[in-house]
């Protein structure tokens, strides 16, 4: 393989369900490329798309238009040979209730063609998860671990992911992250969908963001961080107003309802503290901003989509 | 061909295939072991004739004088409806090709491995095509038990066979029309009952219009699956190949539309 050549690139990839009278648009002209090695983080509210575009590029759902590569190949027309070099792990995951976990394991290794399990096993045990029990009698989390299992048990070229931490523990979450550095200094590539911006943060190379069924960005997620603030809410044990935080570096938006103070801030924290110490503090809570905030504070409320940017750039 | 999905499908679904196939050979024990003896079953006949003949012949019961023999009477009290309880199994297993687990949400993983969609529907039609016939196996074994341990009656075993085999296309054509049904609208539910419409509707049609022969409706009879298995005549008559065939080619055709239209069409969610 060319190490150059991208895992995925899509080109005008387009899915609209329904029927012609009334078509429900899901994804609209996706360009989307993907490159060796990366941990690339599709991130977007739920209902953007995410999961259209990763059906799609296993050819679990057919593009109204526009077309999707892996691998160098379509990813229609090579859907078989492609996923023997691809991991998937669904958003919304189901297995076999009445199976055993080492059932569903051996299931699918079998139909992978690829009978050693041995790695599966040490999979199962960094997550701490007991293939023994059935998967009815797994919890959600415990579920989501055994899909991780089968995802990443034959060492995929390509890992799609469909919100994989969704519903794990602290800790296991963590374990996944590890896994995920562990893959990507491997080599191989992980495509990550996500509505967790601290997710994608924390893992991730680069970041597309999907709104209403369009790829509103690409950008590397240090740029992101670095558009990040946080919402404050600090509660007092008196009455308080806005001028007490008034011109402290950082503080916007801010917001007084009883004994509380609600702002936007970016920065560090310290000179926020020293403003606010002469009054007695009962509680401090500190809010990540939503995908939408962020995405307006990186772009402003003017963003244009790349399908727009393309339409002038043709005009 | 891998066969994983072959495999993986006999070994989770023998224990309900002996379990049906448990039931239908106990109906089958109990329809031989039972069976009056051969003065009884003359009397039986000379009852049958009194009733109007549209009935009898509705009923499967086609010659009266054949009735009063062994093979007759077990044709008119197994055969006659047999088919029916065997398509009902068939239309379970054909709600298991594709709808269950597209409805469950277990097809996304299932078609993220590298497994053609078509080979998914193939391996599984056959293993079911496979527990069909490990049912008819057993159904047969019941009713040459309920002969073996009844030595008033003689019947050939191979008849026997016959009028098992009969069953057997018939009920393949029910698994292969349920798949293309389930196909066609995913949904677990609404191929259930659409295929339940398709063979209750069969055997009505078959049923009506057996009883009122020379007329349109007894036309449409030839497009019910049931007027080609004839299950009243195959013990005395033996197995009548072209409708055997015909069975066999029409599920073919159906099994082929069904990987056609799943191989084309989105996965459901």
């Amino acid at each position: 393989m060319n190490r150059a050549a991208p895992v995925i690139q899509t080109e005008n990839l387009t899915k609209v369900y329904g029927n012609h009278q009334t078509p429900k648009p899901a994804l609209h002209r996706l360009n989307l490329t993907v490159n060796p090695g990366e941990i690339f983080g599709y991130l977007g509210p739920n209902g953007a798309g995410k999961t259209t575009t990763i059906r799609l590029l296993l050819d679990l759902i057919r593009p109204t238009e526009g077309s999707a590569r892996i691998f160098g190949q379509d990813a229609r027309a090579s859907s078989v040979e492609l996923h023997r070099r691809v991991g998937f792990f669904p958003g919304e995951l189901s297995l076999w209730k009445n199976l055993r976990g080492i059932e569903v394991v051996n299931y699918v290794s079998r139909v992978r063609r690829n009978l050693d399990t041995a790695y599966a096993r040490q999979l199962a045990e960094r997550l701490l998860l007991d293939l023994s029990l059935r998967v009815r009698s797994y919890s959600s989390g415990n579920r989501r671990k055994l899909g991780l299992v089968i995802a990443l048990m034959h060492k995929p070229d390509l890992l799609i992911l469909d919100e994989p931490t969704n519903g794990l523990d602290p800790l296991i979450q963590q374990t996944f992250y590890a896994l995920a550095r562990e893959i990507r200094g491997e080599g191989r590539t992980i495509f990550l969908s996500s509505h967790i911006l601290s997710e994608v943060q924390a893992i991730c190379d680069r970041v597309g963001i999907l709104r209403g069924g369009e790829l509103k960005a690409v950008e590397r997620v240090d740029a992101l961080t670095h558009a990040d603030f946080r919402w404050v809410t600090l509660r007092f044990r008196e009455s308080v107003t806005p001028e007490l935080v008034a011109g402290v570096t950082g503080v916007s938006d801010v917001s007084a309802e009883d004994n509380a103070l609600r702002l936007r801030y970016s920065g560090d924290f310290d000179p926020l503290l020293r403003a606010i110490s002469s009054q007695y503090v009962r509680d401090i809570h500190v809010q990540e901003p939503t995908l939408e905030e962020i995405f307006l504070t990186f772009y402003g409320s003017n963003a244009r989509t790349q399908a727009e940017l393309s339409r002038e750039a043709k005009s | 061909m891998t066969g994983a999905v072959f495999m993986h499908t006999l070994r989770h679904n023998w224990r309900a295939m002996l379990f049906w196939g448990s039931g239908i050979s106990l109906i089958a024990f109990l329809q031989t072991a039972l069976l009056p003896n051969v003065d009884m079953l003359q009397q039986i006949a000379n009852l049958l004739s009194t009733l109007p003949p549209a009935l009898v012949r509705a009923l499967g019961g086609g010659d009266l004088t054949a009735l009063a023999t062994p093979e007759g009477f077990l044709s008119f009290r197994y055969f006659g409806f047999i088919l029916i309880v065997f398509a009902v199994y068939a239309l379970i297993l054909g709600l298991n090709v594709t709808a269950a687990e597209e409805e469950q949400g277990m097809m996304d993983v299932l078609l993220s491995l590298p497994l053609a969609r078509w080979r998914l529907v193939v391996e599984k039609l056959l293993a079911y095509a496979l527990l069909i016939i490990a049912v008819g196996a057993l159904s047969f074994v019941g009713l040459w038990l309920g002969v073996a341990l009844t030595p008033a009656l003689a019947i050939d075993p191979m008849k026997l066979l016959r009028g098992t085999v009969n069953i057997l296309p018939g009920a393949l054509l029910m698994l292969a029309a349920t798949t293309l049904i389930a196909a066609l609208v995913r949904r677990r539910g609404t191929a259930a009952a659409l295929a339940t419409i398709f063979l209750v509707g069969s055997y009505f049609l078959d049923f009506m219009g057996r009883a009122v022969s020379g007329t349109f409706l007894n036309t449409l009879t030839a497009l019910s699956f049931f007027t080609y298995y004839d299950g009243g005549n195959v013990m005395q008559h033996g197995l009548v190949w072209g409708n055997m065939l015909l069975l066999l080619a029409v599920t073919v055709a159906l099994a082929g539309a069904a990987v056609w239209v799943f191989q084309r069409r989105d996965i459901g969610v």
